[in-house]
């Protein structure tokens, strides 16, 4: 196992870890080769985050083409506004810098997984970042039903 | 009453398509990436209202229709045995007494007299050969089997289903079929359910005056001669019934071809040089003459018909082909007399506020992609019938391709069928926003947009048509609109999702 998805593990109650990625219609992929992971189903996991704090859906940390990758995941089918995917997704790596010890080496991509998005949206999405230790990254987009992977 | 009716068209093993079952409602559209069969299904339906439709009052007579020629059940020799005995006086029998009584025909028509008509409209089972030309004719193919998709083992299928009703609840339906063989014959069948009762269009008083004067007054009820008419005409009883039973299909439909604006420029060369051509024809192989397929031929005979219409009473939705020039075009197009000929059109565009008009060929592509639009709305196109449009934004500015979207929905509420191939996500978009806009109130819509233009989520099928890897061609399924997201799932926009992640990438590294 990779040293850093063993360090979360260690960190991160069992009741916060789930196998698979998705929220009422949307469900995300994930797909053999990412592994070894754990992905934290934020929703339940009151130790890392409380019932009405602001989050998004999960972080997955796993291996993925020999790097290790954090990546907050928000899943939705119907109409969400960018500064909205921003702030959750910010939430989310804001949670995955407590739980992550050394970031060194590690790579960071938050992605919004969607049934459709408005041109606007993705627009205003190119103009904000999410920061992880050193790292900013834009949000990457993905198709509902589609591999993580595939933002990676 | 005779119910406004589902539509709906099955092909298999049809050219590109594995398989596509598809309502046509009264804006239809048909996305997805190219080659896989969009086209070749707009095409089809076109075909099929050839076959089965009216022709256009505006235009030369299509190369005909089975309606018309009878190729449905009435080709055979009428002094022939049509009708079993009893149903032969059954018919003979209410005739005469609707005449003794005075009586309008009813509708829907008695059921002694349905089940005849049905029993004749499904009686043709060879194999036929008007059908599959005029199939061949539409693709600009020399053989219906060309229409067969390759890997398939089997030969190709088309099943046009109508509805009187929703199709709901187990509901029967009219069903036509054409079976494709691989070796190209095409074999013709019908099913009329029996528990739909048979209405009819139009006013039978004048065949009711034929049928008295030659049947009964002239002949004799009872004479052979008598019967022999009195069954010949059935053909027009078959003729009033089956625009019921064939619905939307029945209505004259117009192909407006991608590339439209290239005929627009040239069809003047194009027909000096089919001209040219023809005189070659039995000198040198077929194959030496120039080939159009026939939906572009079609457009391109309508085209040079034009000109007949010139000075005449516009028959088409005036209103539309106006706001299509004065919120697009931001000019008109006009119709004239070209130098050559009194009968051969010349189009031409008169920017407002301008003094001169411009031949249509130094104005913008926009123009002469549109401009075919105008003419029809203005001058042919009539509530009922069908306007196939393949790419509707070619040419246009996306601000445009909305504009031109609300225009196709603006005729869709004039009772005008629409059919769509497109890739436009902006077409798409404003389509969604139209459709949700029909959740709000009328006081509601038009304090947004200053209109209460909408159509109900019913009236709009957008279907996507996808490479199916292992079956080596394509499947088509309904995208159906997400209300939550207020967009059709087509896949489009993830081409800009992928663009949009290159650039983060990129972004990423320039930092």
């Amino acid at each position: 196992m990779s040293n850093l998805v063993n360090s979360v593990h260690g960190k991160v109650p069992n009741t916060c870890c789930v196998n698979n990625c998705g929220k009422g219609q949307c469900k995300v992929i994930l797909p053999q080769g990412l592994s070894p992971r754990v992905v934290i189903d934020l929703d339940h996991c009151n130790v890392l985050v409380s019932r009405n704090a602001t989050r998004c859906d999960y972080i997955v940390i796993c291996k993925f083409s020999g790097d290790n990758w954090v990546v907050p995941l928000e899943l939705t089918a119907g109409r969400k506004r960018s500064s909205k995917i921003v702030s959750q997704l910010q939430a989310g790596a804001s949670i995955a810098e407590k739980v992550v010890c050394s970031k060194v080496g590690v790579k960071f991509r938050p992605v919004f997984a969607h049934c459709g998005i408005k041109p606007h949206e993705r627009n205003d999405l190119r103009k904000k970042r999410v920061q992880f230790g050193q790292q900013s990254e834009i949000v990457r987009l993905i198709r509902c039903e589609s591999k993580l992977t595939d933002a990676l | 009453m005779e119910g406004s009716g589902a539509l709906n068209i099955k092909v298999t093993n049809f050219g590109p398509i594995v398989e596509a079952d598809v309502d046509l409602r009264p804006f239809t559209l048909f996305v997805g990436p190219s080659n896989t069969g969009k086209s070749y299904l707009a095409i089809m339906i076109y075909a099929l209202h050839q076959l089965f439709g009216e022709s256009s009052a505006h235009f030369p007579p299509t190369r005909g229709s089975l309606r018309h020629r009878h190729h449905l059940w009435g080709n055979r020799p009428k002094d022939e045995a049509l009708l079993p005995d009893d149903a032969a006086n059954d018919f003979l029998d209410w005739a005469q007494r609707m005449l003794s009584e005075e009586a309008e025909v009813p509708n829907p028509l008695p059921e002694k007299i349905a089940a005849l008509l049905r029993s004749l409209l499904e009686s043709v089972e060879a194999p036929d050969e008007f059908a599959g030309d005029e199939i061949a004719h539409c693709f600009g193919l020399e053989s219906p089997a060309q229409l067969v998709r390759s890997p398939g083992r089997t030969g190709a299928q088309v099943v046009l289903r109508r509805y009187v009703g929703t199709g709901q609840k187990g509901e029967e339906p009219f069903v036509h079929q054409l079976d494709i063989s691989k070796q190209g014959t095409v074999r013709f069948s019908a099913s009329i359910p029996a528990n739909q009762p048979l209405w009819y269009r139009g006013d039978l008083s004048q065949w009711m005056l034929s049928l008295e004067r030659e049947i009964w007054t002239e002949q004799g009820a009872a004479s052979k001669e008598g019967q022999r008419l009195a069954f010949s005409s059935i053909d027009d009883l078959v003729g009033a019934v089956f625009p019921h039973i064939i619905g939307p299909v029945g209505s004259p439909a117009y192909y407006l071809p991608a590339g439209r604006t290239g005929v627009m420029h040239a069809h003047r060369v194009v027909v000096s040089s089919m001209l040219r051509s023809a005189t070659i024809a039995g000198i040198r192989p077929v194959s030496a003459m120039p080939m159009l397929s026939g939906v572009l031929a079609d457009f391109l005979e309508q085209l040079i018909a034009f000109g007949d219409m010139r000075g005449r009473k516009r028959h088409g939705k005036e209103a539309l082909a106006t706001q299509l020039e004065k919120t697009i075009l931001e000019g008109a197009v006009r119709l004239e007399e070209s130098a050559e000929s009194e009968s051969y059109p010349s189009f031409s565009y008169h920017p407002t506020g301008w003094k001169d008009s411009l031949p249509l060929m130094h104005a913008s592509s926009m123009v002469s992609e549109l401009a075919p639009v105008v003419l029809y709305l203005r001058h042919v196109v009539r509530p009922g019938d069908v306007l196939i449009i393949e790419e509707p934004e070619s040419h246009l500015h996306p601000a445009m391709q909305v504009e031109f979207t609300r225009l196709l929905a603006a005729a869709v509420r004039e009772g005008i069928r629409i059919i769509v191939t497109t890739h436009s996500e902006w077409v798409l978009e404003e389509l969604a926003n139209l459709v949700s806009a029909s959740t709000l109130t009328r006081d509601d819509r038009e304090l947004l947009k200053g209109d209460d233009l909408a159509l109900e989520k019913h009236e709009v099928g957008a279907w996507l048509f996808e490479p199916e890897g292992q079956a080596k061609g394509s499947t088509v399924q309904e995208i159906e609109l997400n209300s939550e997201s207020g967009t059709f799932p087509s896949g489009y926009d993830g081409v800009a999702a992928d663009l949009h992640n290159r650039w983060a990438d990129i972004s990423g590294y320039s930092e």
